[in-house]
């Protein structure tokens, strides 16, 4: 129940359950199972899909932490080097907001370190008479400096990752899919479990695709 | 560890031991369990405390968006054009916070009915509980219930009603197998009041800062730069600048404290819900030193909060 909230963390616990669960083991459960033919077949199709989002899911995990996110952060580093410039970057900054609004948009919500970067550069967005680039009467045009933009969103992806822990890890998932692992471990005949894990693994892999935006990284 | 109770529990004539045994299922360290519930008293009452901080601050932050999107839109609008947009962004905020304070007082109140539950523990395990406590205590589980309910989470619905309403006084083995039967709905509920950690960490990185950021820049900053303003030519204003500029100076950020809140709201949500998830697993024990620590934690969590 600890308070973890990496995206790592539902992959980890989805990866353990498909690793747990051995073809050979799941046809042993459908093996004692009184289901028909073709509820079995249809376990059979959910599970291969449950394997496939998930691999397709890790990559993506993957290349996010590889590449994309380097380049998102260094994006933002540089700007945090030019909030603290004099008048001479002015220019330079407002560009920079510029590349920052497209870089932060990439941010994926899970992504806790960057997230906290976000966090601490768009409360100094919405105020430029305070950075020392532009003094109180050079303040710059709302549409070369639009204050809110980075603050609108970190708050839409701060949402986005609530509704992923709150109503579909936290709430539907989570619980059961430990349950089946730990019942797959313990060699339970627990075959309702596992469907029941493999329903809510594809529910969470769903979610999940939504918010890592894939499409757009792979 | 203290071992006192199990040691007696082994003297006694076998009869008795074995009726105990049958009916408890094992003995318990003596007072542990009662510890536990005094530690989720205090953890869940700090929690309580800490929702309404959070819808506070919240609402601090948003009235300061508010104010400073009127400053930036005086400039841009006049007169009708302007009224309007005011109106539209005053409700959209009205809309957002609203939902923001529903969230937290649904965390509120299932947090404060767990502590109502850890309570009617606490009373029974001492010999002053009225004799109705059994009955008292399903009920205080059904009101939980209704609270994780209205939370938006499915209950659990399978915790069987435990106590004989004719009980007085709770023995350790008693009150250690109420809180493992009772255990998959005091987890429902602790699985809500972790919302409130994650409510606290959306509403401290970053609100907490704008909320400073907006208290000085408009309130300290601008009446002293700005020279068409005579507000510290008046004596009330320039009272009132005083006054704001020693907060700015003086007192701790706002983004500090929302940050000291989220570290603490989170630090005690893992102390207490890992001894919890421990103690009535039936698989892990925790010493009465581990016990203790947790406790010293939780009560000082909750002085933290209080003097918020």
């Amino acid at each position: 129940m600890k308070t973890d909230e990496s995206a790592a963390n539902p992959l980890r616990e989805l990866s353990d359950f498909a690793a747990s669960l051995s073809d050979d083991y799941l046809e042993e459960q459908l093996g004692k199972s009184s289901k028909n033919s073709g509820e079995k077949d249809q376990i059979r199709t959910k599970y291969a899909a449950l394997r496939g989002d998930l691999s397709r899911i890790l990559h993506g995990w993957a290349l996010y932490e590889n590449a994309v996110r380097n380049e998102i952060e260094l994006q933002l580093d540089r700007f945090q080097v030019l909030l603290e410039s004099g008048p001479e970057q002015k220019e330079a900054l407002v560009r920079q907001l510029e590349v920052v609004i497209v870089n932060a948009a990439r941010i994926n919500c899970f992504d806790k370190e960057l997230m906290v970067e976000l966090a601490d550069i768009w409360p100094e967005v919405i105020f430029p008479e305070e950075l020392p680039a532009f003094g109180s009467d050079q303040s710059p045009s709302p549409s070369e400096w639009p204050r809110y933009r980075l603050k609108e969103i970190f708050s839409k992806k701060q949402s986005e990752c609530d509704e992923f822990w709150l109503d579909v890890y936290n709430d539907a998932c989570r619980l059961e899919i430990e349950t089946a692992t730990d019942a797959i471990k313990k060699k339970k005949d627990q075959l309702d479990a596992i469907v029941k894990s493999i329903d809510r693994g594809i529910t969470l892999l769903t979610a999940m695709n939504k918010i890592l935006g894939l499409a757009a990284v792979l | 560890m203290k071992r006192t109770g199990q040691w007696a529990c082994r003297t006694w004539p076998g009869a008795a031991l074995l009726l105990i045994m049958v009916l408890t299922g094992g003995c318990a360290t003596t007072k542990q369990y009662t510890t536990l519930a005094e530690a989720g008293s205090a953890y869940t009452g700090a929690v309580a405390s800490l929702a309404d901080k959070a819808s506070a601050l919240e609402v601090e932050a948003s009235s300061y968006q508010l104010l400073n999107e009127r400053r930036l839109l005086s400039t841009q609008y006049k007169d009708r054009a302007l009224r309007d947009t005011l109106t539209t962004h005053l409700s959209s905020a009205e809309t957002n916070d609203y939902r923001a304070i529903q969230k937290n007082r649904r965390i509120r109140d299932v947090a404060m009915s767990l502590q109502a539950y850890f309570d009617g523990l606490k009373a029974m395990a001492t010999s002053s509980a009225p004799s109705d406590i059994g009955k008292k205590t399903g009920d205080l589980i059904t009101q939980l219930n209704i609270a994780i309910k209205n939370a938006g989470r499915s209950i659990s619905g399978s915790d069987p009603a435990l106590l004989s309403p004719a009980l007085t006084h709770m023995t350790e083995a008693l009150l250690k197998k109420e809180l493992t039967d009772r255990r998959k709905t005091i987890l429902n509920a602790l699985t809500v009041i972790r919302q409130l950690d994650e409510g606290l960490e959306r509403t401290s990185t970053g609100y907490g800062a704008e909320v400073d950021k907006s208290f000085k820049f408009m309130l300290v900053k601008t009446p002293y730069t700005d020279s068409k303003r005579d507000d510290l030519m008046r004596l009330g204003g320039m009272e009132l600048w005083l006054q704001e500029r020693r907060k700015v100076m003086l007192e701790s950020s706002n983004a500090d404290e929302a940050k000291a809140m989220i570290d603490a709201s989170r630090k005690s949500y893992d102390a207490f819900s890992e001894t919890f998830e421990k103690m009535t697993s039936g698989n892990a024990e925790v010493s009465m030193d581990d016990l203790g620590k947790t406790v010293d934690e939780l009560k000082a969590f909750n002085t933290f909060v209080k003097n918020l």
